[in-house]
């Protein structure tokens, strides 16, 4: 799975956009500045990390026990799964994702009691944490099956500075990333255009999620 | 037509015969459409498969890490022997505590494009597994790189480099049915794609005639004439 360099997809953004191609350099239109195409590169390929998992790995993070707020790793992007695994019997228990009202449905005094974790509660919170329901009465570990941010690209040449998609999902990252140009408000702008390359992001979205799921 | 070996010159004379037109590419950009075709044919079809062989598998994890050059793992096989390909929800809903069961794998789950989920995990040790999947696509860089494809892939192929490279150009939504063309073609080895939500959106045409619809309806289609015998 070999990825692209930063000033390949840059210069591939040149070509596409009738700039003069020199690995992403110059942008001499005055359309767009390099800073913003880059930005616009280095958010399209996260958003197609999130939408999509194709690059998920799991994490083992101690739980703090009697704790409803734990944290989740520090390169957290999106949740594929979370595990409680108690150090006494060392068995995995999966949690279910569930928001604040399943929670006081299910079980109302789940802020104030400890026992076996049954679910987990995203974005009710500050960034970067999540809420065990309920918080676990024992040591043990989560496992977290997640989406971790990938290193943003600064197309500078230096070694290793490459997209982390694999290469045959860079076009769809490219088409993203033209979407967000092409639909930017000013002299570039190309609403027919943008809107069809979302379209064909949302196709690499599509095909994704079938090679992963089997499904969309 | 059968499968034939194209090197890399060929295509590019084949997108030229495309066009009446002067090339509005250079060879680069040519190469750049015809290796973005590729690489999507491969994600399509799966067309450049390879078997890699894992090896032992430790025991004391229930995830494995495929090695490259495997893109995806379409199917596993423990000791030569298939294993079932399940989720790993499916696992949690029929195999509660499947992550520490030990014994002979019998079950795979695809956890992300390079790592799965081996329920039991191998008790011995010893095991070999073997992963049989999608591979990274050929590139084609220098003249004499070649693809081994049929016509109707061909086709298919040079028909999206045609629509890549009017990317950048006005009047280049008249490409579009190219790229539709290429979906259509890859649909026809991948029954998921065709039954896919997006596929139907794609295939509905110009979003920019949806969005602008004409004030006068299209006049019915003529019907042919008969000849007058009499005349």
């Amino acid at each position: 799975m070999t990825p692209d360099t930063g000033q390949a997809c840059l210069n591939e953004l040149q070509i596409r956009l009738l700039e003069p191609p020199d690995l992403g350099l110059t942008w001499p239109s005055g359309f767009w500045s390099r800073t913003e195409v880059l930005w616009a590169l280095n958010h399209r390929q996260q958003q197609f990390l999130k939408d999509t998992g194709i690059l998920a790995g799991y994490a083992l993070m101690p739980a703090v026990q009697g704790q409803v707020t734990q944290d989740l790793p520090s390169d957290w992007l999106d949740t594929v799964a979370i595990a409680f695994i108690p150090t006494a019997t060392g068995s995995y228990r999966p949690l279910s994702p569930i928001d604040g009202l399943q929670a006081d449905l299910g079980l109302a005094s789940w802020p104030a009691t400890s026992g076996t974790p049954l679910g987990y509660i995203l974005f009710e919170g500050d960034t970067l944490q999540f809420k065990a329901v309920p918080a676990p009465d024992a040591a043990g570990t989560w496992e977290h099956l997640y989406v971790g941010q990938a290193p943003d690209v600064l197309a500078d040449g230096t070694p290793g500075d490459l997209l982390l998609v694999p290469t045959e999902f860079t076009p769809y990252v490219l088409y993203g990333t033209l979407a967000d140009l092409l639909g930017k408000q000013g002299r570039g702008h190309d609403p027919t255009r943008a809107a069809h390359s979302e379209l064909r992001y949302q196709e690499g979205v599509t095909i994704a999620r079938l090679l992963l799921y089997g499904g969309d | 037509m059968p499968y034939q070996q194209t090197t890399l010159l060929t295509l590019r004379a084949r997108l030229r015969d495309r066009t009446e037109s002067v090339p509005f590419w250079t060879d680069t950009e040519a190469t750049s459409g015809l290796n973005e075709g590729l690489k999507l044919w491969n994600l399509f079809t799966g067309q450049w498969r390879t078997p890699v062989s894992i090896g032992t598998t430790p025991a004391s994890d229930p995830y494995i890490a495929l090695p490259g050059p495997l893109l995806w793992p379409a199917r596993l096989l423990w000791n030569g022997g298939p294993l079932v390909k399940t989720s790993r929800s499916a696992l949690d809903q029929a195999h509660p505590g499947w992550q520490t069961a030990a014994g002979t794998p019998k079950f795979w789950s695809p956890v992300s494009l390079g790592l799965i989920a081996l329920y039991p995990r191998d008790a011995s040790g010893i095991g070999v597994l073997t992963a049989d999947g999608v591979a990274d696509t050929p590139v084609l860089i220098a003249d004499g790189d070649y693809v081994d494809l049929s016509e109707a892939q061909l086709q298919a192929l040079t028909g999206y480099g045609l629509y890549y490279l009017a990317y950048k150009r006005p009047g280049w939504r008249a490409f579009l049915p190219l790229w539709q063309a290429f979906l259509r073609t890859a649909g026809q080895q991948n029954a998921l794609f065709r039954a896919s939500s997006f596929y139907r959106t794609a295939m509905l045409g110009d979003p920019q005639q949806k969005a602008r619809p004409r004030r006068q309806p299209d006049p019915p289609p003529s019907l042919p004439q008969e000849a007058d015998d009499d005349a």
